[in-house]
């Protein structure tokens, strides 16, 4: 029985030796494919942070409205923001590559999974920074718009803008990631239903006495003799 | 008097006789306008370049008033003519007879900032009516193609060819489109060329030292007084002034600096009575905005129309001064602002030539 026990202890040793011996290649591989991604990624982030504050990048964001994406992490500028995503990206790549190298049944799904995802990782980032961008563009539009119409709620209309594109832009990308699925599709009808109602209540409950001036003007004809004093042209 | 010929299309396909000068009258028929023998009528402006190229013409006269204006004067050709044919102008500009409250934006505006530009004292840069030579139309046809009477930089490739340039009353007093436009359109449609003229001609205008009076023809221009003079009221003016600082000062922070930020902030503490633009900082404030425009702080729609509720406070400013004062008071009161926009220039250039630079 003693010769059994020390049989099965000697052949688990050996699959195991084994398998570790198989691995340790892959492994090795691993780490020398992660240490060649941590330099090159040091270096293209020495580059790229060179490049960004030569073009101005920090004030550009600002200009274009996208300064505020430093807010989920404020103590970072946009460039040192940019630095860090391409640097974890050049070594999750690197990752990706060494758990390629391991061979197994596992790491090669793994792989594969994850670079079909990029695509729509990277369309799905694309959506969010159009959506902002529009959103800002929107809504700096309505507010404008609106303090020259004389509206009232002029700036309950721009943040109504704004926050209706965000939402739309962002149930937009999670749909296009495959995330939440119909979770996600109730939630932003609800939310941006809500919203819609809520603007248009405000809207037009704020209206009322303007409307009702406008028609007031149009029937009975009369002119604010004021309103004529000053010819701008 | 000969009655004058239309060219249409279907005359078109004919060769056409040279003429003196051809006569664009948008908002008139040719049995309106009344022109001599010597002279054509072409219905739409947008063609003119060419017809003046084609027909060997030795230039056009455009009237782009409002009809009720033109009918009046039968003179108006003739005004317009002799300084182009007679006296060797290549560029003769309408400068009317108006009352203080008229033509607001150009004279908070248009006026002061040409002046400022270009050392010339056009009093209406952005007139309706005007004339010009075949020479000013061959210097277009170079340098702008595609433009077109109304739309064309005509002042400022005058001021950069070297050609000779004078105003002249037409003899009308002069009358705002009927078009009913919102007053932010108005300014953007006022501003945007002016602006986006200056970043063509950054090298024109920076040159340009004091300015100069042009020759006057015609009778002299006079303030016209109202019949029945009445109060006036600027509390919507210094309330839309109010909304605006209110809601847009964040986008104003995105285009004017520290110092102009802080006059408007004392402007809006202000009562009503007391409500006075400084001529300092409101010619500080739109060397700012045609800054921002050049730099494209934002887009230049948004930017040109948020402008409005900054400039009905300058307008409340001035209907405060003015309402009660005589001509000579008003003339002298447009005369300062204009000055003080041509001693503000060297700040515009600084921060025009090295935007970098700038630290508030």
């Amino acid at each position: 029985m003693w010769d059994e026990i020390q049989h099965a202890l000697n052949q688990s040793a050996m699959r195991v030796l084994t398998g570790a011996a198989s691995i340790l290649p892959g492994l090795l591989a691993l780490v020398i494919v992660l240490l060649f991604s941590f330099g090159a990624a040091a270096f293209l982030c020495w580059l790229l942070r060179r490049s960004l504050q030569g073009i101005d990048f920090d004030s550009r964001m600002a200009r274009w409205g996208l300064a505020g994406m430093s807010n989920v992490a404020p103590s970072y500028s946009p460039t040192q923001l940019v630095m860090r995503v391409v640097f974890w990206s050049i070594i999750g790549l690197g990752f990706l590559l060494g758990a390629a190298a391991l061979d197994t049944p596992l790491t090669t799904q793994m792989v594969r999974q994850t670079f079909e995802f990029l695509p729509n990782l990277l369309a799905a980032i694309a959506l969010l920074i159009a959506g902002n961008l529009l959103a800002r563009f929107l809504s700096r539009g309505a507010l404008i718009g609106g303090v020259n119409m004389n509206v009232p709620y002029a700036r309950l209309l721009s943040v109504g803008i704004k926050w209706l594109v965000l939402v739309l832009a962002a149930a937009m990308a999670l749909d296009h990631l495959g995330i939440g699925g119909k979770i996600v599709d109730l939630a932003f009808a609800i939310l941006f239903g809500g919203i819609v109602l809520a603007l248009a209540l405000a809207v037009g409950l704020g209206s009322k006495d303007l409307v009702s001036r406008s028609l007031e003007r149009q029937t009975s004809r009369v002119i604010d003799e004021h309103e004529e004093q000053f010819r701008h042209v | 008097m000969a009655q004058p010929s239309i060219v249409s299309e279907a005359a078109s396909s004919a060769p056409l006789a040279p003429v003196e000068m051809l006569v664009a009258a948008p908002n008139l028929t040719p049995e309106e306008i009344r022109a001599p023998a010597h002279l054509d009528f072409v219905h739409s402006p947008d063609n003119l370049l060419e017809e003046i190229q084609t027909r060997q013409a030795r230039g056009a006269i455009v009237l782009g008033s409002p009809a009720s204006a033109l009918s009046g004067s039968p003179s108006i050709i003739a005004n317009f003519t002799h300084p182009i044919l007679e006296q060797g102008f290549d560029l003769a500009i309408g400068r009317y007879s108006e009352g203080r409250f008229d033509g607001l934006i150009n004279k908070a505006l248009v006026y002061p900032l040409t002046r400022a530009l270009y050392g010339l004292q056009i009093h209406y840069p952005s007139a309706l009516d005007f004339s010009f030579s075949s020479k000013l139309a061959d210097v277009l046809t170079v340098n702008a193609p595609g433009s077109t009477p109304l739309r064309g930089p005509f002042l400022s490739a005058a001021v950069a060819a070297g050609l000779r340039i004078c105003e002249v009353n037409p003899g009308f007093a002069r009358e705002a489109p009927k078009e009913a436009r919102d007053l932010s359109s108005l300014l953007a449609d006022a501003l945007g060329p002016l602006f986006a003229d200056m970043e063509r001609n950054a090298s024109l205008w920076q040159r340009s030292r004091a300015s100069q009076p042009v020759p006057q023809f015609g009778a002299a221009v006079e303030l016209i007084e109202p019949e029945q003079p009445s109060d006036v009221d600027i509390s919507k003016l210094v309330d839309a002034f109010a909304r605006g600082y209110k809601d847009l000062f964040e986008v104003w922070a995105q285009v004017l600096s520290p110092r102009t930020l802080l006059d408007l902030k004392k402007l809006a503490r202000l009562a009503p009575t007391d409500f006075r633009f400084p001529d300092e900082s409101w010619t500080r404030l739109v060397y700012e905005f045609a800054l921002g425009h050049r730099q494209r702080l934002m887009s230049r729609e948004h930017l040109l129309r948020s402008l409005t509720p900054l400039y009905l406070a300058w307008v409340a400013s001035y209907a405060l001064e003015v309402h009660e004062a005589s001509s000579d008071v008003v003339d002298r009161r447009l005369e300062r602002l204009c000055l003080t926009f041509e001693a503000g220039k060297p700040y515009l250039v600084s921060r025009w030539r090295w935007p970098d630079r700038f630290n508030p």
